[in-house]
């Protein structure tokens, strides 16, 4: 290989490189919602046919993100990793991976596309917790 | 026989260098060296750098504890080092500055790998939630590569050659 069209391949690799972060920061971006500060109020829903379970409350809160006030309302019972919560259990109903069940979060009644350290509290929403068995 | 002695001497070392270089860095999120470590006794030393992936991740186990994380780890790692076993003769330290980079941007989707089966949500989810993260391993193992590998390279050259001269 001529040394031209290896300088020309590395050039590529950065360049393709620095794409690649970008479009993951990009990524990144669109799916964060931004924090809101003040009072919102909101509703949690909790959802288990294994257990028999379909719970509705409303809560006034000052938290700006979900993980913090599942964790605060001591609904939760989670897993910490580098990338924050993973919800292992809802008000003491634990997933099972047995049984292949785990707790979706679903916000406004679609699918949460990030976790739920990075789901931010927004007035008047409603955030359902709900086993799913099977993966 | 003293071959195989110093060659099981060296895997355990490596392993230990590894678990040492992550412990002392573990105060950075995803700042580390054990890609760049990997990649100099893989090339220097063939199959026994990946061999000692396995040690290294033994190590983590008895720190970190068991969990889906770790079986991750025993793939990623080795796996890692088998790719550059392949490549093992590039000379040029951009060249595996950039290969390090693009294995720091790749490592939390290589962990949201497992969490498909749990949940294709929690996966993406995860891998979202994760890609700071994976951004400041891309730069760290980038900028590592290219300011440690090369004065590395050669010290572990010369201190490969005493062990020849010793066989």
């Amino acid at each position: 290989m001529t040394k031209t069209k290896k300088t020309a391949l590395i050039i590529a690799g950065i360049v393709l490189l620095i794409a690649a972060v970008t479009g993951m920061w990009l990524v990144y971006q669109s799916n964060i919602t931004p924090a809101a500060a003040g009072t919102k109020t909101i509703t949690v829903k909790v959802i288990s046919d294994r257990d028999g379970v379909n719970t509705e409350n409303q809560y006034t809160t000052d938290e700006e993100y979900l993980g913090s006030f599942l964790e605060h309302q001591g609904l939760i019972e989670f897993d910490t990793s580098t990338y924050g919560r993973f919800i292992t259990g809802v008000m003491g109903y634990k997933a099972n991976t047995e049984e292949q069940s785990w707790w979706n979060i679903l916000v406004d009644g679609a699918s949460a596309t990030t976790g739920v350290d990075e789901i931010a509290v927004s007035d008047g929403s409603v955030y359902t917790l709900q086993l799913v068995i099977g993966w | 026989m003293v071959v195989k002695v110093q060659s099981v001497t060296r895997i355990a070392l490596f392993g230990a260098l590894l678990y040492a270089s992550q412990l002392a860095l573990s105060f950075l999120p995803n700042i580390e060296i054990v890609t760049l470590l990997i990649v100099l006794f893989t090339k220097h030393f063939g199959k026994e750098g990946t061999f000692s992936c396995f040690v290294y991740v033994l190590l983590t186990a008895f720190t970190w504890g068991f969990g889906l994380w770790w079986i991750t780890y025993l793939v990623v790692w080795p796996l890692f080092s088998l790719v550059v076993y392949k490549l093992r003769n590039i000379d040029n330290w951009l060249v595996w500055a950039i290969i390090n980079a693009v294995f720091g941007l790749s490592f939390g989707a290589l962990f949201a790998v497992p969490y498909i089966i749990v949940s294709p949500a929690y996966a993406l989810s995860y891998w979202i939630s994760g890609i700071p993260f994976d951004i400041s391993h891309c730069l760290g193992n980038f900028i590592s590569a290219l300011v440690l590998g090369k004065p590395l390279d050669l010290a572990l050259g010369k201190i490969k050659q005493i062990f020849e001269r010793k066989k």
